[in-house]
């Protein structure tokens, strides 16, 4: 298992799309020796590549396909009414082309 | 109205609403005036008082789905409660006590919060909880720490730790909460109130913050099992908007007190653990496995790979941290939530977010990409994922042969406010995130108060298999009955003096 490098944190943080301080790339290296040395636990785990992963607790013996019907309805107004900046029915946001 | 004690049971309160010894609007100014006098426990993020309604915080009474019914529709109409604020109730602040949401108003309900409105309960706020229900400390949601009643200088442990403050100290008779690893069993052990995850599924998550939604669970703190089981029974069942739901018996129904010849174990590798760590709560936890077997119940000894069990925090925290990453990628500011300004549509998302968020929580998503990155996938999140497997295989073969799982609810009382809040520090127990092996399974698991150890309430769990709720329940009200767990009526008895 490879480190987690202060560049790998920075990059990682940019393609989050946040910034983090010099200080919270450090602490956040710091802890990741932590987490590495608890994740280290599950390779030593004999026969562990033939497990299947589980990915939900069981299976749900329940699931049945939903009736193809309008159930829920948003309209424009609800749909905007926790954003910020609205104009002519559209999110506005800052230009992505120039002037 | 002078004191009321909500301590007395859902049942009985809902009979003196229903005879007309006392009003549902009585009953909400008690919660709305104590939660105001106990303000500086932070337990609250909204009050629904009229002074959030002047704030804007709050729809219209028409506007919400809150507004009580005549009562004895159900045991709940008329009885105040609390929610979670990673709950969506329209028209009410929710904020997942995240910076980045501290001005989102939901324009749909939660079915759990709508079925609780459909029978008539009266939510009277939104609680705090840890940042985006990561953590489990009550410290880090952005409107400062919840404070424990019972030690101003402990942690409350979390994340819905506004919840089971808010039992706690008899605001409300019951409150919801959330659990991924033990966000709900936590806090109901450090503070001496009961605390239930049912079985994953049972209750639908449909309008509920995601934190890692293949553990993610919607749960109950109340006063008693019964309680609890009530307010559970009110939330359940399968609902077309959550695939993973399901329909399951009544749970009251099952509550018989008939434990007579049920078996439980132990799993030895924890009682040492804990033996070694707190012995004081290891001597509460043998006096628990006594009033077990006073109760009719055989407890037995089981051994579980301690190499498996060393596995289960980084299981944790591999899944949880992976899953939340990518929920929590539509918290961008941009269609709701807090916007910050830039210069183009990215500067706009990263500005919000890098504000928006704190250090603790950009830590876990950080570790999440990491964890997903494609070439760690493989040994990292897909053997979590493996490893979580084993552990739900052997604790399944353990329940075929017993009917649940008798578990110290910590390894410890609650830690000191300026003790590692971070689990993934190097001082926090190895072996120490075992709760969170419910939620790996998806089975119902019950904390209930079992004594005080050094002036803090401790707390025993029963975990049993996948949808035998009714069965858990039933283990709990019986020891709950024998325990007969007084400290928290004298705490809050000596808190009104």
């Amino acid at each position: 298992m490879k480190s987690l490098t202060r560049e790998n944190a920075e990059e990682y943080a940019k393609k989050l799309m946040f910034n983090i301080q010099e200080n919270e790339v450090d602490q956040l290296v710091k802890d990741f020796q932590v987490m590495a040395q608890q994740l280290r636990c599950l390779e030593k785990l004999p026969g562990i590549e033939s497990v299947e992963p589980m990915t939900f607790p069981f299976e749900n013996e329940d699931v049945r396909m939903r009736e193809d019907e309008v159930t829920v309805e948003l309209s424009r107004e609800e749909a905007f009414s926790n954003c910020k900046d609205v104009k002519d029915g559209e999110v506005r946001v800052p230009r992505v082309v120039g002037e | 109205m002078g004191d009321y004690d909500f301590g007395k049971g859902l049942k009985k309160i809902s009979e003196e609403l229903i005879s007309g010894e006392v009003t549902s609007e009585e009953l909400v100014e008690v919660s709305l005036r104590r939660a105001k006098e106990f303000e500086k426990y932070g337990a609250f993020v909204t009050l629904l008082d009229d002074e959030s309604d002047k704030k804007g915080l709050t729809a219209s009474a028409e506007e919400t789905s809150s507004t009580p019914p005549e009562a004895g529709k159900s045991v709940l109409t008329g009885i105040p409660y609390a929610m979670k604020d990673n709950v969506s109730t329209t028209g009410v602040l929710t904020t997942g006590s995240c910076n980045i949401l501290r001005d989102y108003v939901p324009i749909f309900d939660a079915t759990c919060y709508r079925k609780l409105s459909e029978a008539g309960a009266v939510m009277v706020g939104k609680t705090v909880l840890d940042e985006l229900a990561m953590g489990g400390s009550g410290l880090t949601g952005y409107t400062g720490p919840v404070v424990n009643p019972w030690d101003e200088t402990r942690q409350t442990g979390g994340s819905s730790a506004g919840s089971a403050v808010a039992v706690a100290l008899g605001v409300v008779p019951y409150a919801i909460g959330t659990d991924t690893g033990d966000s709900i069993r936590n806090p109901a052990g450090n503070l001496g109130v009961v605390g239930y995850k049912p079985t994953y599924g049972m209750i639908s998550r449909w309008g509920v913050f995601a934190f890692a939604s293949s553990m993610d669970t919607v749960g109950v703190l109340a006063r008693s099992v019964r309680d609890a089981a009530i307010v559970a029974d009110t939330m359940r069942g399968r609902d077309e908007l959550d695939m993973t739901s399901y329909d399951s018996g009544e749970l009251v129904d099952g509550l018989d007190g008939d434990v007579k010849g049920k078996k439980l174990f132990v799993v030895k590798e924890l009682a040492e653990e804990l033996k070694e760590h707190s012995l004081d709560i290891y001597e509460n936890y043998l006096e628990t496995i006594e009033v077990a077997r006073k109760a009719g119940m055989e407890v037995l000894e089981e051994s579980v790979d301690r190499e498996l069990l060393k596995c289960v925090c980084g299981v944790y925290f591999a899944i949880s941290c992976a899953e939340a990453t990518s929920n929590n990628s539509n918290l961008t500011g941009v269609i709701f939530g807090v916007r910050e300004d830039g210069a183009t549509p990215d500067e706009v998302m990263i500005n919000t977010r890098t504000k928006g968020f704190s250090e603790f929580v950009k830590k876990r998503f950080v570790l999440g990409s990491y964890i997903l990155q494609a070439e760690n996938q493989e040994k990292l999140f897909k053997n979590a994922q493996r490893v979580r497997r084993l552990v739900v295989d052997r604790f399944n073969e353990l329940f075929e042969k017993y009917d649940g799982w008798l578990a110290p609810n910590a390894m410890g009382i609650a830690p000191k406010i300026d003790e590692e809040v971070d689990r993934l520090s190097n001082s926090y127990l190895i072996l120490s995130q075992y709760l969170a092996i419910a939620n790996f399974g998806g089975f119902p698991s019950v904390t209930i108060p079992s004594g005080v150890v050094r002036n803090n309430p401790v707390g025993v769990n029963i975990t049993a298999k996948a949808k035998d709720d009714a069965g858990a329940l039933n283990i709990a009200v019986v020891m709950e009955k024998v325990i007969g767990f007084k400290a928290l009526d004298e705490k809050l008895e000596e808190m009104s003096r």
